[in-house]
């Protein structure tokens, strides 16, 4: 379940939902650049964080109250600087000296992307988002891109009017090192602020923009497959912005695997709240040259883990994991591993067979009694099935119709490795069986086979339509009211779209 | 000392100073330049900070005088380098907090705010409203001391 405030739950309460809004940001880049990025900054406010620029993150900006003047707006949006600090949360790099009375600084503001090596692949720019949340901005600042000490571009802009702010530097190849040098800003007696700059075109799409959105999840309890979480958009093609044969346009750019972040809002109190949903993988897309909408698909990380595992074959499942998380480029602060898989030692060398790093991490999600998942700040997480209840509940207030049950198959036993582990729900029906090569001991064999049948042991799958809250998310814990009862459900598939308003199918599996 | 104090902030006092802000300072007029270097109702400034601190300070051995006894800090030296902390602002808030509940107010005397966070300019206006109450009638409450009967053991009318 996505953490939101109380106002956003207590909204859903009500008959009527104020506005909704969908924003889709699209981040036309290098794929993986950003991770070659390190962001610095020259002085600096106790709480600043220059680390954090070198993203695209949606950022939002946490609203300090500071006292340059006039700077606490009585509009209900400030907040106050956590202490004691150092303290996590986004906050991005707030200078430690206000501009002066000629809106200059005493010491211009110099902030430093430097890569780790040097760039080939051409950037079609540069996005720089100073202040938005503020209305505040730099009029006046200086990009500096470098290869070395050799500087291969400066672009000087004077009364800039925009809190973010695309660089077209076109063509720039073979660089390691940008530089963003603030020389003005929108306002006297104000410290510079930067929430992001981000190496590329940063394309943000709102509801004014979207011809349609579909967001739609699934996932396996059992971890038997991998989940799968995707979007789809589609975009006014009718400039010809997306057209394959329009040399200016976007298409030139389209990469797989490019970065899309998703954040879905409500007006509460005169204000937009925005939650983050996810962030995906560019993976298909369709533009032909005379349709009026192009059509996007974007996926997440889960679904780009198709090489052959090459990584150790002996260790425990948590050493596995890593390995395989290593291999496709997960960084060690965008997935957890729950101390489940570092209980468990297992050793198949003997085994030569070519898996997947996908088969890889579902087969130790399986192992240790685990699901896997993606959480909407990115991380890939592997941990047992959240065990409490959310208060979110779908009843006949926010249903479109009764939810309809379905039955599985009568579960008779589960079988775990050709009999390795086995567990007995019953007298009758069929039996399930899982084959695990990580699967070595009957002890966990047995444990596993227990596992599955809590899962498969009541029949009762429920599905229907509802007006949802965007913030439940696969496998979430809920509570489904129909006409005569009310079960507990993991939700096992989501599905919401976007017209204007939310709408959302969903199915899940009663579990005891 | 009476307390000076501001309870007169409106909905327009915000919405012209981020109207202001939209326009950037080469946007603005020469008289809204001059207005926005003024420190303007649609914001809570350090001066604000300074002011209501230092009418708590002022009330707080008032109210120990009449038995109502606030154990509490003040800070009033804050200045425009100051930023506000989670706890700086939890005090800030408590101090107003323990002065609303030390008796019984007026009915129109408002509820200290829950929070500081998302202050807006009604929360604003009531804190300082809280204190010129709480001056009134602690200065009532003294006075009727007098009028209730005697004022020390064993005199006589």
């Amino acid at each position: 379940m996505i953490t939101v405030s109380d106002a956003w739950k207590a909204l859903h309460l009500g008959q009527l939902l104020p506005e909704a809004y969908v924003e889709v940001s699209y981040y036309i880049t290098e794929p993986g650049l950003v991770d070659d990025v390190t962001s610095s900054a020259t002085g600096g406010a106790a709480f600043s964080k220059a680390d954090q620029i070198k993203d695209f993150s949606l950022r939002s900006e946490p609203m300090f109250a500071t006292f340059e003047n006039n700077a606490w707006v009585l509009n209900g949006k400030y907040n106050f600087v956590p202490s004691p600090t150092p303290f996590t949360g986004d906050v991005g790099y707030v200078s430690d000296a206000v501009s002066l009375s000629d809106l200059t600084f005493t010491a211009n503001p110099l902030l430093t992307l430097q890569l780790g090596s040097v760039h080939a692949a051409a950037i079609p720019g540069i996005t720089i988002t100073f202040a938005p949340d503020r209305n505040e901005w730099a009029t006046d600042f200086i990009v500096r891109v470098y290869n070395g000490a050799s500087l291969l571009l400066t672009d000087t802009v004077t009364g800039n009017t925009e809190s973010v702010s695309v660089r077209d530097i076109t063509g720039i190849e073979d660089y390691d090192k940008i530089t963003v040098e603030i020389v003005k800003w929108s306002l006297p007696d104000r410290y510079a602020r930067i929430m992001e700059i981000a190496l590329g075109l940063k394309q943000v799409y709102t509801k004014a923009e979207l011809f349609g959105y579909e967001h739609t999840s699934s996932g396996n309890l059992a971890s038997a497959e991998l989940p799968k979480n995707s979007i789809q958009f589609k975009l006014d093609n009718t400039d010809g912005r997306w057209n394959p044969s329009n040399p200016t346009g976007l298409e030139q750019y389209l990469i797989e695997r490019q970065t899309i972040s998703v954040r879905y809002g409500f007006k509460i109190n005169g204000s937009i709240e925005w939650v983050k949903v996810g962030t995906f993988y560019m993976s298909e897309w369709d533009t032909p040259s005379n349709g009026l909408e192009a059509t996007f698909t974007a996926r997440d990380s889960l679904e780009f883990m198709g090489a052959i595992y090459n990584g150790t074959r002996s260790g425990t499942l948590a050493a596995i994991a890593t390995a395989a998380l290593t291999q496709a480029g997960i960084s060690s602060t965008l997935y957890s591993l729950h101390a489940n898989l570092s209980a468990i030692t297992v050793n198949f060398t003997a085994d030569t067979t070519a898996y997947t790093i996908s088969d890889i991490l579902q087969m130790c999600a399986h192992a240790a009694e685990c699901v896997i998942h993606q959480t909407s700040t990115g991380v890939i997480t592997i941990a047992p099935l959240n065990t409490f209840t959310s208060d979110y509940a779908i009843t006949q207030f926010n249903s479109f119709t009764f939810p309809e049950y379905t039955l599985s198959k009568e579960l008779k036993s589960v079988s775990v490795n050709s009999d390795l582990g086995t567990a007995v729900n019953g007298v009758t029906g069929e039996i399930l069986t899982s084959d695990n090569p990580l699967i070595e001991t009957e002890a966990i064999a047995n444990a596993v086979a227990t596992w599955l049948v809590g899962i498969y042991g009541d029949r009762r799958v429920l599905k229907g339509n509802f007006r949802p809250d965007p913030r439940a998310e696969v496998y979430d814990k809920i509570t489904v009211t129909s006409k005569y009862a009310t079960d507990v459900i993991y939700l096992t598939q989501i599905k919401y779209t976007f017209n204007g308003a939310f709408r959302g199918e969903y199915e899940g599996r009663v579990m005891a | 000392m009476t307390l000076s104090l501001i309870t007169d902030r409106r909905q327009e006092d915000v919405e012209y100073l981020l109207s202001l802000i939209a326009k950037g300072w080469d946007g603005m007029t020469g008289a809204e330049q001059t207005a926005f270097n003024t420190q303007l109702k649609g914001a809570y400034n350090y001066t604000d900070f300074n002011r209501v601190e230092s009418a708590v300070a002022y009330l707080l051995p008032i109210f120990a005088d009449a038995g109502y006894v606030i154990t509490t800090t003040t800070k009033t030296d804050w200045v425009a380098d100051d930023y506000v902390t989670l706890a700086e602002a939890t005090r800030y808030l408590y101090n107003i907090t323990q002065i609303r509940n030390a008796f019984t107010y007026l009915s129109t005397t408002p509820a200290s705010p829950a929070s500081l966070a998302a202050l807006n300019y009604s929360s604003a206006n009531n804190i300082e409203q809280i204190l010129l109450d709480a001056e009134m009638l602690i200065a009532k409450l003294v006075a009727a001391f007098f009028y209730s009967g005697e004022l020390y053991l064993g005199e006589v009318f």
